[in-house]
């Protein structure tokens, strides 16, 4: 019974990073989509908005920095306060367009899968 | 000891940058930017040392968040994935080193080879570039395996480890040119600039070394308006190109300053009641054997002129580096770029007011305390 948990505690920890690493994509695009944000902005929204994600401040800034270069993002440095110069990311076209398409394959995604285990609760 | 918070945050991007890509800038002011707010908000509004490290724990080991950023890449033969980005900093380094004491010591007509006793050796300067490039590569590696085998880990976040002093060496090169370096290439430069065109300067040198001195003189213009440009834009690819190329006119130059003679005629001497010309062949000056005058002032000059030579090679490769690194950014050439780390010419006046020193340790304002022992077990 102790190894059978065992065994699907791992699981779920396996599962839940791999359902994180798609989804915070998404968050983060989904954030940028309501208003231009910089990085420490983006990292305490995430925290308060998608506890889910429990995503380590680290690699909030490494996942801006492939979206930017995947053209989804663009950046823009701010210098108003010299001491804490703030690069504030905003969705281009093709990052509007890419979330988009996210959101409805997500809920595609959800749904399916909501009505795949109410089958299998009802069974 | 970690100073001030802001001084921890500097120590702990240090760390970091060890770990990435030269053209990393961007990254390390985003982070630091970061890390303030992240202390600000924990220490309710002001940055203290105890939030500042917390800040600095939470964003975690300075290797992996380096590695996050630059994607880890592959190893290379012996080097783990992490340290091939300080291995190819250090070989870029090696070898724009090597490259430029060997084309100084080519334009100054001397053989490195001739130097430590191998002669008739066909060795020409590509050849020799290759070799350096080979044995940086092995120096990298020998040295990067032997600190990362005998590596303990004991010290706090923001301090250096033993193998990451050795990896950050070179890391200032790439560091974009601070303010107060720029003004002050423009200062020197008019003010070199100026004497070299003087009158009672002018007189003190060789009739066919005046034109030289002209040619100088317009040189020292150009690197104050190139300071000029930095210290109005920081650094960007055109302030870089202009480096360059101004690098290659003072190699060209010296192409020709090696055919001299020491250029120096005479000096100014007072007698006691006023400043009189004194030529340098009349000074009674002994030099010991086996040289005479002439060739120790030629040694001299050699010696000058290969300086001349290598520092700028220095300049033209790094700047030919940076030049191709923000062109991979897709940066154009010209845009309000950055300055390196504010050096004030008077810090050393400053005084760091926000710590006192206790007899095991530093006590700071909000109550944490740093021991000043700390087990390296």
């Amino acid at each position: 019974m102790e190894k059978s948990r065992k065994n699907a505690l791992e699981e779920i920890e396996r599962w839940s990073k791999e359902i994180k690493r798609g989804a915070a994509s998404l968050a983060i695009v989904a954030i940028l989509d309501e208003q231009t944000a910089y990085g420490y902005e983006i990292v305490k929204t995430l925290a308060e908005r998608a506890s889910f994600l429990q995503l380590e401040q680290g690699t909030v800034y490494p996942l801006l920095r492939r979206l930017e270069k995947r053209k989804l993002l663009e950046s823009e440095w701010n210098y108003d306060d010299p001491k804490k110069p703030k690069k504030y990311y905003k969705l281009t076209a093709d990052g509007k367009m890419a979330l988009q398409m996210m959101t409805e394959t997500w809920s595609v995604l959800s749904d399916e899968l909501r009505r795949l285990l109410e089958g299998a609760d009802s069974q | 000891m970690s100073g001030s918070p802001t001084n921890m945050i500097e120590k702990y991007l240090e760390r970091v940058r060890v770990y990435l890509p030269i053209d990393s800038e961007d990254a390390l002011i985003e982070i630091r930017t970061h890390l303030i707010e992240e202390a600000e908000t924990l220490g309710q509004g002001k940055m203290t040392h105890g939030s500042a490290m917390l800040a600095i724990e939470r964003f975690g080991d300075p290797k992996e968040a380096a590695n996050a950023y630059a994607g880890i890449g592959k190893r290379v033969g012996p080097l783990p994935a992490e340290y091939v980005q300080p291995a190819i900093r250090i070989v870029l380094l090696l070898v724009a080193l090597g490259a430029a004491f060997i084309i100084g010591s080519y334009i100054v007509g001397l053989s490195i080879l001739d130097v430590v006793g191998i002669t008739n050796f066909p060795f020409n300067i590509p050849v020799m570039i290759v070799l350096q490039v080979a044995l940086s590569l092995i120096y990298a590696a020998i040295i990067i395996a032997g600190l990362s085998a005998i590596e303990k880990r004991g010290a706090p976040p923001s301090e250096k480890t033993v193998l990451e002093s050795f990896l950050g060496v070179g890391i200032d090169v790439f560091k974009p040119k601070g303010r107060w370096d720029a003004a002050a290439e423009v200062v020197l430069g008019m003010f070199f600039a100026m004497v070299l065109l003087l009158s009672p300067i002018r007189i003190l040198f060789r009739g066919d070394f005046l034109l030289f001195m002209n040619v100088i003189a317009i040189l020292l213009f150009v690197d104050a308006l190139k300071g000029l440009l930095f210290f109005i834009a920081g650094e960007n690819n055109l302030n870089l190109l202009l480096e360059a190329v101004l690098g290659g006119a003072w190699v060209v130059l010296c192409m020709f300053l090696i055919n001299m003679q020491w250029p120096l005629e005479q000096v100014y001497a007072f007698d006691g009641l006023e400043w009189v010309l004194i030529r340098l062949a009349d000074l009674p000056v002994e030099i010991p054997t086996p040289f005479g005058g002439a060739e120790v002032l030629a040694l001299l000059w050699a010696i000058g002129v290969f300086i001349v030579v290598v520092t700028n090679m220095w300049s033209i490769l790094v700047s030919s580096m940076k030049v191709g690194m923000y062109l991979k950014e897709d940066k154009g050439l010209w845009w309000q770029g950055r300055w390196g780390t504010v050096r004030h010419p008077f810090s050393f006046l400053c005084r760091e007011s926000n710590q006192a020193r206790s007899e095991d340790g530093t006590n700071y304002s909000d109550g944490h305390k740093e021991l000043d022992n700390i087990d390296e077990t």
